[in-house]
């Protein structure tokens, strides 16, 4: 009970925050810190050998030619079901930026198509051994690809500096096979605005 | 004569009808995008008429189209000061102390510059200009090859082993300025892996024929380069001195022809040099002091073979330039004592002179006449070049420049391992390479004809035709028939011999540029050759060369400090008839990788191919932070430009540089 006390005393905590402020934010003025997590939704040859089981990420979203320029990392834990005597699991940290595009539906919903593209990487929990005669072959315990992912992101604005989102994505990394998820991902935004250095930065 | 005669014509049919067309033509315009420019190559490559060629995709040759890869190589300078970092012909770009690679001068047609002989025409990176106070800057650079097998390296049916990696390259500069006076230091390491199967299996067989056996398949074959600057100047209105110290090395895998494989080496030069100007309205006078060393040697302990090669060679050279309204001349001389060491080698020392004149006359607002003269002499050998051009400005919107040059170059400056075997080098016969008794390196000859025609059909819009006919009156060309080992698996040199040819080739490169308002720029260029007539061996050669390239070139600024690129290049196939006994051979790998059967078949042909890199450059924080991104080979087209050279497939590449 006291639980769900707090939960929702935090909840409309966070739906007051933002209307002691004077300045409205929004996509041209603020930036978002987004806490994400996600679970894989459609199943393909590379997710039924090796399972995506958690994802949880963290998203950053600032003003940027006339749409929103993102960079974020997501973590996920794959269990490996792949034929082999030493433990197949490993888990990928996705580093990526790139641009959004938000449109807003209504003064509390928007959407925006999403393109990000940048490096995963493999944390291997055992290196696989092959052996032939007296020659070994180890393979390696970290590998870094290149991605990119494919987004649509929908936002539900809860107050002036919170906001709810569900994003459907589609990630692809290149490697000898290539390895495709699509996943949706879902979590929480705090908007504020952005600040002179950072404007400064960006220009 | 009469053979050149329909060619002449042709090439004269092909400027005049462009008559018709220049109307309305205005300046020309050019660009050059920096988004993709990531290592010193990609400078290179960025120009349709330089044609290249590598085995390890990390060092190429390089031609200008006159004397092939296996001639004389551009000379390299690096703030205008001479490089040399060439070993019988392999130079590799990665090893000079370039920071940023985004500016370059070159010319295709010099035979001199700077006082230097550049046969093969020269290319001059330029670092940035110093700024006033404390500058620093820092750059990483790295990329991915699409391929590697990820986690299907658990799967024994799927796993593939990984593939090249591309960098980590560093650099680091920090310089200073107060008034007139400048220092700067410059340091950048780079890393290459290349990890191409049949790659590794060759320099994993050259070690072990080499005498050892400790480099397997899949052991770390990194190719590594390090180089460093010191620099330091003054500049006055009137006059200018600076002085730089240089340095690189590299632990490579040197492809040497006359083997017809990779040799494991360590490659380094070192630079000494002093320069000076003064200059009054009229004179500009110029003094210069250069010492290069250069040693080439094994790469591991552990092999028995001797490489050691070293050369030192200090040069002075000064020159005198005038300029008026009704005259430019500009004499120079240059004394080079070349000292080189080498088992074998019994006269060390040589001293070469060289004297130039380089003159311009003015002959009516609409013509000039533009001369260079230069004789190269070597004990009792001469060298002597003369070039003419005679620019026309013809009409407001048109400039046609015929021109004709007459090229000598000297075996000593042809940088050909053969010439030092001819003068007793043992290296050779410590790699069993069977040399034919006949082997000579002469004076190589040629004459070229050429028209250019710059004509600018809007304020926006220019085109450029060029026509070249080259005429070799004797080319040195080198040829090992390679040949397949006793398992017909790989490769092992055959029998070497070195031939003078004669032939005559034509060459025509076309571009439209346009450029508007710097916010769209955009080219499309042509760049096609022929061999018309020669002997067999001197067609097969340029064959070695893509008979047509085509490259089209966009570069969009969608917002101030954004730049996003497209560079599109096709090359037709090309031919190296020295693989010729190993066509169709299957090879395989060794056992040192068990994990699936891997294997090709050798083919004499490279493959046409379509490169598209897509590259994006960011500015922030006032052009503080760059951050540089490129996709290169876009339709992951088998680019491949040797018979047993590597290739590469869809590459991804970042480069983030911070300037203080």
């Amino acid at each position: 009970m006291a639980s769900k006390t707090l939960l929702l005393l935090t909840v409309l905590f966070i739906l007051n925050s933002g209307y002691g402020h004077a300045q409205s934010l929004n996509d041209h003025n603020s930036v978002f810190i987004d806490a994400t997590t996600g679970v894989s939704i459609a199943g393909n040859s590379f997710t039924r050998e090796f399972t995506p089981t958690r994802a949880i990420g963290l998203n950053v979203c600032l003003p940027f030619l006339k749409g929103q320029l993102e960079g974020g990392l997501r973590y996920t834990l794959y269990n490996g079901h792949a034929p082999t005597s030493v433990s197949s699991d490993f888990h990928t940290e996705f580093i990526y930026t790139g641009w959004s595009y938000p449109v807003n539906i209504t003064s509390w919903y928007q959407i925006g198509p999403e393109l990000r593209f940048g490096a995963t990487r493999f944390s291997y929990n055992q290196s696989k051994v092959y052996r032939n005669g007296p020659f070994r072959f180890v393979t390696d315990p970290i590998d870094i690809e290149f991605s990119y992912e494919l987004a649509l992101r929908n936002q539900f604005r809860l107050s002036n500096h919170w906001s709810i989102h569900a994003t459907l994505l589609y990630n692809h990394t290149y490697t000898r096979h290539p390895l495709p998820v699509t996943m949706v991902s879902g979590g929480i935004s705090y908007a504020f605005t952005e600040p002179k250095w950072l404007k400064t930065f960006i220009k | 004569m009469k053979k050149w005669l329909p060619i002449l014509l042709l090439v004269w049919i092909f400027s005049s009808t462009c008559q018709l067309y220049a109307q309305t033509y205005t300046a020309p315009a050019g660009s050059l995008s920096e988004a993709g420019l990531m290592r010193p190559i990609h400078l290179v490559q960025q120009n349709v008429r330089w044609y290249s060629a590598s085995t390890d995709l990390f060092t190429y040759w390089v031609d200008n189209g006159l004397y092939g890869f296996y001639g004389p190589q551009p000379k390299i300078f690096v703030d205008g000061i001479p490089v040399d970092a060439n070993f019988f012909g392999w130079q590799d770009l990665n090893m000079l102390p370039i920071s940023q690679t985004r500016r370059g001068t070159y010319s295709l047609n010099a035979q001199i510059h700077e006082g230097i002989i550049a046969p093969a025409g020269y290319i001059n990176f330029k670092n940035p200009k110093v700024k006033r106070g404390i500058s620093v800057h820092a750059s990483h650079f790295m990329g991915i090859e699409t391929g590697d097998p990820g986690p299907y390296k658990y799967d024994s049916l799927k796993i593939t082993p990984n593939i090249d990696r591309w960098g980590p390259d560093d650099q680091f500069s920090l310089s200073y300025r107060k008034g007139n006076w400048y220092t700067k230091a410059i340091y950048l390491r780079r890393h290459y892996n290349p990890t191409d199967l049949p790659l590794n299996a060759r320099l994993h067989i050259t070690s072990s024929m080499l005498g050892t056996n400790n480099h397997y398949v899949n052991h770390v074959l990194v190719t590594q380069t390090r180089s460093g600057l010191f620099e330091t100047g003054y500049d006055e209105k009137n006059w200018g001195m600076r002085a730089r110290a240089a340095y690189g090395d590299s632990k490579d895998y040197v492809f040497l022809q006359p083997f017809g494989r990779e040799v494991p080496a360590k490659t380094s030069y070192k630079q000494l040099a002093f320069t000076a100007y003064y200059k009054t309205i009229h004179w500009k006078f110029n003094g210069r002091y250069i010492e290069h060393q250069k040693f080439i040697t094994k790469r591991f302990k552990q092999t028995p073979y001797i490489f050691d090669w070293k050369q030192r060679a200090p040069t002075v050279s000064l020159s005198a330039g005038y300029h008026s309204a009704k005259l430019k001349i500009k004499p120079g001389l240059s004394y080079q004592r070349l000292h080189t060491y080498a088992p074998g080698l019994n006269n060390q020392t040589n001293n070469l002179f060289t004297v130039s004149l380089n003159t311009t006359i003015p002959i009516n607002e609409r013509t000039k006449l533009k001369g260079q003269l230069n004789a190269d002499v070597n004990g009792s050998r001469m060298a002597k070049t003369l070039r003419i051009n005679f620019p026309l400005q013809l009409e407001k919107h048109w400039k046609l420049i015929p021109g004709f040059s007459h090229r000598e170059l000297l075996p000593i400056r042809q940088e050909s391992f053969s010439y030092w075997v001819n003068r007793g080098y043992t290296f050779a016969d410590s790699l069993h390479i069977p040399y034919q008794s006949s082997v000579a390196i002469r004076k190589e000859r040629l004459n070229v004809f050429n028209i250019q025609n710059n004509i600018s059909i809007t304020p926006d819009i220019s085109f450029k035709l060029d026509t070249r006919l080259i005429h070799h009156l004797s080319l040195n060309i080198p040829f090992q028939q390679v040949r397949p080992n006793e398992y017909r698996t790989d490769t092992k040199p055959g029998p070497f011999s070195v031939t003078q040819e004669a032939g005559t080739r034509f060459g025509l490169v076309g571009q439209i540029s346009q450029s508007i308002s710097g916010l769209l720029q955009q080219s499309l260029a042509v760049n096609y050759s022929h061999t018309i007539s020669g002997s067999r061996r001197y067609k097969n050669y340029f064959r070695q060369l893509p008979q047509t390239k085509i490259q089209y070139r966009m570069d969009i600024n969608p917002g101030s400090n954004l730049t996003l690129s497209m560079n599109a290049i096709y090359r037709t196939s090309t031919k190296w008839n020295e693989f010729k006994a190993i066509e169709g051979n299957h090879y395989r790998l060794p056992v040192g990788i068990p994990i699936r059967h891997v294997g090709g078949t050798f083919h004499t042909r490279t493959p046409s191919y379509a490169n598209i890199t897509l590259s994006a450059q960011k500015w922030f924080w006032n052009r503080h932070v760059s951050v540089q991104i490129a996709v290169r080979n876009l339709l992951n087209d088998q680019i491949r430009m040797h018979p047993l050279g590597d290739k590469y497939a869809t590459m991804f590449q970042l480069k983030i540089g911070v300037n203080i």
